[in-house]
């Protein structure tokens, strides 16, 4: 049957060859989003093509928001977004291509896991036989199986993260708009399922994914995005990001006792463009080409005057202070 | 094309249903609002919305049953008499029952799904806004219907019943009961659908159910006062010349030119479907903000 | 070592008395009850009506006053007694006050916190279930006894001061009558409050439904009456068995219904009902089947 043929993945990565480009990305034009005077998301310009696409940024930064706005759940305030060349005011032709897995960890009152996704498949429009295969299908994938039959408002955190994915993959989408899927899952079914969302990736699948942990989307995201305030300050491939980044100077304030010997000794080296020492002379503006290199010989210093550190703080308000802000959990693991 | 990776609408076509009028899919959305059905229904007839449901169609026929086993002198006017204290009661049943059931569950329909953060589900699935008014509303029509036609057949019944059986039977099957009481039925399924295609409107706008039912009550309850023109835009209009018997108004009731039923049938349903389309429209703008509710 | 290890020690100070604490839910209530512009006012008006009486009761007691009305004054005079009557008005229209300031403000008080799963920190910290109730409890009772029987005591006193010694002891019946009777009815709005905004997440449905009790009841309780050829349908009628208890306490004419006993026995189920439904409700968890 015709549907069997689309439904399944093989057959759709066979259509898509012949689709146009136009047809093949996510496309953000010039989008806006306020909620009444409160900023979501500002002048978003984006192009997003297949593969996993990280989108980072810390908290109220506009991830979700942006999600949102690309699954019609918020209409943007100005600007269009175009999915796969369907508007989002078109939900009839939308929603059979994107499938979302929201934040909010709440349920219609009273389902089983499986109730859940089944009814929603049925109001698709899917008829029984073909609902329940989906279901079982999709809660399979994300380990289950055995609770199907449980109501959602007695399980654990994990299992509610991953019914709420079940629920996103159930109808086999082209565009998976997943935020923070990652929340709540133990290690095994992290891999697990980092490894459906790679596998679909290859088959020529847009799967977008929302973190603060830039090290985890590091892993697996071909393109990352990097959000903050509401704006886009830094797209792209992961090491373009990251060099893009790294060859901007960095200003760093620290606060310690002996901080003319700490400011005379960092001049001496090459990356350091700029030291300002604080008027109470307890503290200094550092300005430096090379962060990685400027922290190691921060440490020597240190260590070798015997320095006491009270603070180190980035200074910057944008790209490089984020960054910092995003690496800094996992500062040593993205090297 | 991307309409090539349509499956749901591709198995319609390919089960011989054709794109029907104006290029809307019909058999999608039969299925769809059959989905919403399924979901829905049980939510409105089971759990604490459901329990003030009940009290309010049922505490009535408690109420009565009683009445018809405790002897106490109920006259010697046979189901008749009976059957006319039903009439005269039947209109506060309509405004306080039936009324503030409509209210809670047909305001509930979008309203609780957004204080339970639930309502993105439904708006992450493949169906028109339209459809998905038309769902909520239908069902919630068909568990309000099915549990107010029971309840007020329950109390026709009960009414006529002090006299013994065969003197109820006799006025139901052999005088005018049966036919009086599937009449009010059906004004208790038009009431249902009248109040309800209303109040969906109404939550769409007001926050607080409150509001709009107490204006909306004083609306009904002053309409006879009203120019004919006002007048027409009420349920409670449609209804009151249905009624079957009589009813024994107050002093200030002016009941100018009952409306035939006829029209005040088709009235009431044009009404009904006006408000309806309104509610659909609406709910294109729903936003998911999930904030300050 | 991070600089918050450093500054680190266990607060050393004295605590609170432990059965103070439940305050602390009233204190925040307040503070979110009279952000409403819309509350303060309609506070300030049941406060002013009290006012009032106070003024009748000045000048009904002043001669000079009267007689500057002139003729009016004589009517006004011969009309208005401050006797059991009076405070039977003033009870009314103060307990009309009351179940509309409860309307407002006691739905919210603990459905807002079950739908932010806000009842988990409140148990999690050394406050008991009782404790929490009595705190939210404590949010109504103690606005709502300003304006009934605090109010009514300090008329009484009043009235007492200018009319000397025999009149109070003539009518301590009537200060029994006026605590009694604020009492009774402010318990029932506010346990009931409490009750259904426990069990109904939805703030306004809530309000909505504590609205429909009371006037649903007033229907039920004349079909009852009109079915069964009785007054008993008015148990059904709360606001009508508080004026019944009040009518028989201050020793004037009681409105239709069941005899005093039936009305206090009536008042005390249904209080006792509420309570078990606020101990079924109030858990820091639910079980799901
Ligand atoms: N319903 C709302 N009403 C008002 N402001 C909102 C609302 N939702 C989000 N915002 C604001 O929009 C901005 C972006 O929020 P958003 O939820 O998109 O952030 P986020 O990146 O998803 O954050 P997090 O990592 O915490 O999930 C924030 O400043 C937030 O305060
Ligand atoms: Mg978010």
């Amino acid at each position: 049957m015709n549907e069997h043929a689309i439904a399944t993945r093989p057959g759709v990565a066979a259509t898509t060859q012949q689709i146009a480009r136009a047809d093949e990305t996510v496309v953000f034009d010039n989008v806006s989003k306020f909620y009444g005077e409160v900023l979501g998301v500002n002048r978003i310009n984006l192009t997003l093509t297949s593969g996993i696409i990280g989108l980072v940024g810390p908290n109220g930064s506009g991830k979700t928001t942006l999600m949102n706005l690309m699954t019609g759940l918020l209409r943007p305030t100005e600007g269009t977004i175009r999915v796969l060349g369907i508007g989002t005011d078109e939900p009839t032709r939308l929603f059979r291509l994107i499938g979302y897995c929201t934040q909010w960890d709440s349920f219609p009152r009273g389902v089983t896991g499986y109730e859940l996704i089944y009814g929603l498949l049925r109001v698709h429009g899917y008829p029984h036989a073909r609902s329940d295969e989906l279901a079982w299908e999709a809660l399979e994938r994300v380990k289950l199986v055995d609770a199907a039959h449980r109501k959602v408002a007695g399980y654990s955190k994990g299992m509610r993260q991953r019914v709420r994915l079940a629920q996103a993959l159930a109808h086999k989408p082209r565009v998976l708009v997943l935020d923070e899927p990652l929340n709540g899952l133990d290690p095994m079914a992290r891999a697990e399922i980092i490894g459906v969302f790679q596998g679909w990736a290859a088959e020529g699948y847009h799967v977008i994914i929302s973190s603060h942990i830039l090290h985890e989307v590091d892993m697996i995201a071909d393109q990352v995005i990097l959000l903050s305030g509401g704006y886009v300050v830094a797209e792209g491939e992961i090491g373009g990001v990251r060099t893009d980044i790294e060859e901007h100077p960095i200003q760093v304030l620290i606060r310690c006792d002996k901080a003319p010997i700490l400011a005379s000794k960092l001049f001496e080296h090459d990356h350091v463009v700029e030291v300002t020492m604080h008027d109470d002379r307890d503290g200094l503006l550092v300005r430096t080409k090379d962060a990685n290199r400027f922290y190691l010989a921060l440490n020597e210093l240190v260590l070798a005057h015997d320095i006491e550190m009270e603070t180190i703080t980035v200074a910057d308000a944008d790209v490089r202070a984020v960054y910092q802000y995003l690496i800094g959990t996992e500062g040593e693991a993205t090297r | 094309m991307s309409t090539t990776i349509d499956p749901v609408a591709g198995a319609a076509r390919a089960g011989g249903d054709p794109t029907g009028a104006f290029g809307i899919d019909w058999a999608l959305i039969r299925r769809q609002i059959g989905g919403i059905l399924r979901l829905e229904i049980s939510k409105n007839l089971i759990g604490g919305r459901a329990l003030i449901l009940y009290v309010l169609a049922f505490a009535p026929v408690l109420l009565v049953s009683l009445w018809v086993v405790v002897p106490i002198d109920k006259g010697l006017g046979g189901p008749a008499s009976g059957a006319a204290i039903f009439a005269n009661i039947f209109p506060f049943y309509v405004r306080v029952s039936v009324y503030l059931s409509a209210l809670l569950l047909f305001m509930s329909l979008y309203r609780a799904e957004i204080l339970e953060r639930s309502l993105h589900y439904y708006l992450l699935t493949p169906i028109r806004r339209e459809v998905l008014t038309a769902g909520k509303y239908l069902s919630a029509l068909i568990a309000m219907s099915l549990t107010f036609a029971l309840s007020t057949a329950l109390l026709f019944v009960l009414f006529c019943a002090p006299w013994g059986v065969g003197e109820l039977m006799g006025y139901l099957f052999r005088g005018p009961g049966m036919g009086n009481l599937l009449a009010y039925v059906g004004i208790v399924i038009l009431g249902c659908a009248g109040y309800g295609a209303v109040f969906l409107l109404a939550g769409q706008f007001f926050r607080n159910p409150l509001v709009p039912g107490l204006v909306l009550w004083v609306w009904e309850l002053i309409n006879f006062l009203l120019p004919p023109l006002l007048k027409k835009i009420s349920v409670v209009h449609y209804l009151r010349s249905l009624y079957p018997i009589p009813v024994v108004e107050g002093p200030f009731a002016i009941i100018a030119d009952p409306t035939p039923a006829w029209l005040s049938i088709p009235g009431l349903l044009v009404f009904t479907s006006l408000v309806l389309i309104a509610a659909g429209w609406r709910a294109r703008r729903i936003e998911i903000t999930y904030g300050g509710e | 070592m991070a600089v918050y290890e450093h500054s680190y020690s266990r607060y050393p100070g004295p605590f609170t008395p432990a059965w103070s604490r439940f305050l602390v839910l009233p204190r925040f209530a307040f503070k979110d009850v009279f952000k409403s512009r819309l509350l303060v006012f309609f506070y300030a008006l049941s406060v002013l009506v009290p006012v009032f009486y106070g003024l009748a009761i000045y000048a009904l007691n002043n001669l000079e006053v009267l007689d500057s009305l002139g003729n009016a004054g004589d009517e006004l005079g011969r009309m208005l007694k401050v006797d059991e009557t009076f405070f039977s008005v003033f009870l009314l229209v103060q307990s009309g006050f009351a179940f509309w300031l409860t309307v407002f403000i006691g739905p919210g008080l603990i459905s807002r916190d079950l739908a932010n799963n806000g009842l988990p920190l409140y148990l999690s910290r050394p406050i008991s279930r009782a404790e929490y109730v009595l705190g939210k409890l404590a949010v109504l009772l103690l606005l709502l006894s300003g304006i009934t029987w605090v109010a009514g005591l300090l008329l009484f006193l009043l009235q007492s001061s200018m009319a000397g010694w025999e009149w109070l002891a003539a009518n301590l019946h009537v200060a029994a009558a006026i605590v009694v009777t604020s009492t009774l009815w402010i318990l029932v709005l506010s346990l009931l409050a409490l009750a259904l905004s426990a069990w109904l997440r939805w703030k306004v449905v809530a309000g909505l439904l504590f609205v429909m009790i009371f006037f649903v009841g007033d229907l039920f309780a004349l079909l009852v009456n009109m079915l069964f050829r009785t007054e008993w349908g008015h148990v059904f009628n709360f606001d009508q068995l508080i004026q019944i208890v009040a009518a028989s306490m201050l020793g004037i004419r009681p409105p239709d219904g069941p005899p005093v006993w039936g009305c206090v026995l009536a008042l005390l189920l249904f209080l006792g009902f509420c309570l078990l439904l606020l101990h079924r409700k109030i858990r820091a968890y639910q079980v799901v089947s």
